[in-house]
């Protein structure tokens, strides 16, 4: 199953330090909705001239936003000066990267590269459940078969059948090799998983099925 | 927050034995008499109705459906002899309406010799007769409280004045919505994988549960890999922060409620691998997104805490700058003085005039006893000083931030 998740926005994650002007894109997250809440909250955006620059494929600036920084407490007193960026981008069509910007210079880009479809290779070549050696707790799901590919990145959810809640085990890996382990999911005897590609600002669920984990 | 084995941040713990401690001194014990003295009228000096934080006029908000104790105070002074004093509650909605009985937790063992002021007195759980409320009585809306006997062991009912009843208010509160996210890593120089315990998630969730101004935790945990390996630097705690966010962004473009606050919890390997705690934002509205991790472990002495771990105390206070709260600046030198409204000296959770008295009313799935918690001798979370509990301020706007996050995403559920 390939199945295109239309999405309206990006959640971008990203990271600054103002005193160095070092930082980096964490997670790029295609989403259907806000989820950050910045758009309620939180101080206004600060001086410190940080914008993510939305550009199309010819790398022209489509738009811009000034992201709320989000500076870490507990911070020894000092002035506090790395800032978490939590950042909902609304998307179009012509988005091609979003740039990290300080101070009018280029901190790092997430620029994704086109994606071929893995479908046929991930379902030719994944396992779902089978048992770690020496450790039935822990289930492989996926496979190593996929090579990781700039801008791309794959995410396994689980639905356990005592919750209706999709829980995130892992996001923003390279590969779509994943660990589950069972124990995280107590009462529960079947478990849906769905594994998810973030291929740019797509997001495509390359396979979801039902686990047993009873047996 | 400081790490033990940092030379910065929290002072490292100046160890206290227990037996120093002033209000964990052994209880008195008085001789029994079954028939009891003849009593002439008991006095009684006050009623408290209390939570995690409380003034002998009630004067914190009690929030609707939160575990709550009424402790009852007597002039002992006014007793004939020396007896086990029991007594009964009265507890209604109003004057006229329906009334629920509620024993005492235990006897109050009364000296006449005991002329302990009731400001002291509040300190120690055994110098009053002390009544759980059951969560029947604690809905939103007033409640009037009434001493409806008091009478020695064996013995007949005795004649009772003073202050016979109370009546207080309950307030709806939301619930705390966190979901705790265990990040499991593998530290390169020993191959080891480390993992937080069962017991450091149970302690966070029951001391939040206890200490924090809300009727209940709507609690969910995982473990999942860390995007990081040890040994740590001071990129970790970022990377954990943007691992959490991430997380939480995914799982509420998936249906999980906004309100939800994410925590990450990360092993300390038993002191080998201390990440420091960091909240990544203090908004100045609310804002249940902002995220934020802390260490846990056994904590052998670390901030007054010998009990089995300091997930509770630091996951709480890593949670509280995702509510706003600053640092009151205690002890001076170690924290900024971001919070300049707090009101009480030296991070305490009272001025010297005891006001304020915590209570921790317990767990007893984790054998956490009914605790007075000397307004004094005590500490608000948000500061770095030793034990810790929340005050009557932290709790106040914390209540007040969560119903504002509750209210900004009113209109999206239903």
């Amino acid at each position: 199953m390939v199945d295109d998740l239309a999405s309206t926005f990006a959640h971008v994650i990203a990271n600054i330090d103002t005193a160095s002007g070092e930082g980096s894109i964490d997670y790029v997250l295609p989403s259907r909705k806000r989820t950050a809440s910045n758009m309620f909250a939180g101080p206004a955006p600060d001086k410190a001239k940080v914008r993510l620059v939305l550009k199309d494929a010819a790398g022209k600036e489509i738009g811009s936003v000034r992201p709320e920084l989000r500076f870490e407490a507990c911070d020894d007193g000092r002035q506090p000066h790395r800032a978490l960026i939590q950042q909902d981008v609304e998307l179009s069509d012509d988005l091609a990267s979003v740039a990290l910007e300080f101070e009018g210079k280029v901190v790092d880009v997430f620029h994704p590269e086109p994606v071929p479809p893995i479908g046929e290779q991930f379902r030719n070549t994944a396992e779902w459940g089978l048992p770690l050696p020496g450790n039935p707790d822990k289930l492989a799901v996926g496979t190593h078969a996929v090579e990781p590919q700039a801008g791309v990145s794959y995410m396994v959810q689980a639905k356990p059948d005592n919750s209706d809640q999709w829980q995130t085990l892992s996001v923003g890996k390279s590969t779509p090799d994943f660990v589950i382990d069972k124990n995280q999911f107590p009462g529960a005897s079947s478990l849906d998983v769905r594994v998810t590609q973030n291929a740019g600002f797509k997001q495509l669920t390359v396979e979801e099925k039902t686990m047993k984990l009873d047996e | 927050m400081m790490g033990k084995h940092e030379n910065k941040g929290m002072a490292r713990p100046q160890i206290q034995s227990l037996d120093s401690n002033p209000y964990v001194a052994p209880r008195r014990r008085v001789t029994s008499k079954l028939s009891g003295p003849a009593l002439s009228q008991i006095t009684i000096q006050a009623i408290e109705i209390c939570q995690a934080i409380q003034s002998v006029e009630s004067s914190v908000t009690l929030i609707a459906d939160k575990a709550t104790m009424v402790r009852v105070y007597i002039d002992q002074t006014s007793l004939a002899g020396g007896v086990q004093l029991r007594g009964e509650l009265k507890v209604r909605k109003t004057a006229t309406g329906p009334a629920t009985y509620v024993p005492a937790l235990e006897d109050l063992a009364a000296d006449p010799q005991d002329a302990t002021k009731l400001i002291d007195k509040r300190n120690l759980t055994g110098a009053s007769l002390n009544f759980r409320l059951p969560t029947t009585v604690t809905a939103a809306g007033a409640l009037l409280v009434e001493v409806n006997r008091i009478w020695p062991a064996g013995g007949d009912d005795a004649m009772f004045g003073g202050v016979t009843s109370s009546t207080v208010e309950f307030v709806y509160g939301p619930p705390l919505r966190i979901r705790c996210i265990g990040l499991r890593y593998v530290d390169t120089g020993t191959g080891q994988t480390h993992t937080p315990d069962a017991v450091h998630f149970a302690y966070l969730r029951s001391f939040l549960e206890r200490a924090y101004p809300v009727p209940s935790v709507d609690w969910s945990q995982i473990v999942v890999e860390a995007n990081f390996a040890a040994p740590f630097n001071d990129q970790t705690v970022l990377r954990a922060n943007a691992q959490i966010a991430a997380i939480r962004s995914s799982e509420v473009d998936n249906g999980m409620d906004p309100r939800t606050h994410y925590l990450a919890l990360v092993d300390d390997a038993r002191g080998r691998n201390f990440m420091r705690g960091r909240a990544m934002g203090i908004p100045d509205a609310a804002a249940p997104d902002t995220v934020a991790s802390a260490p846990c472990g056994v904590p052998n002495g670390f901030a007054g805490d010998h009990d089995l771990s300091y997930a509770d105390w630091y996951g709480a206070h890593e949670l509280g700058h995702t509510f706003g709260r600053f640092h009151p600046g205690f002890p001076a030198g170690t924290q900024d003085a971001s919070d300049p409204d707090f009101p009480f000296e030296e991070g305490q959770l009272s001025d010297a005039d005891q006001k304020f008295v915590g209570y921790d009313l317990g767990d007893a799935g984790l054998g956490i006893r009914l605790q007075a918690l000397a307004g004094t001798h005590h500490h608000d979370l948000m500061t770095y000083a030793e034990r810790q509990w929340i005050c009557a301020h932290t709790f106040e706007a914390i209540r007040t931030r969560l119903i504002e996050e509750d209210r900004q995403f009113d209109p999206a559920i239903v």
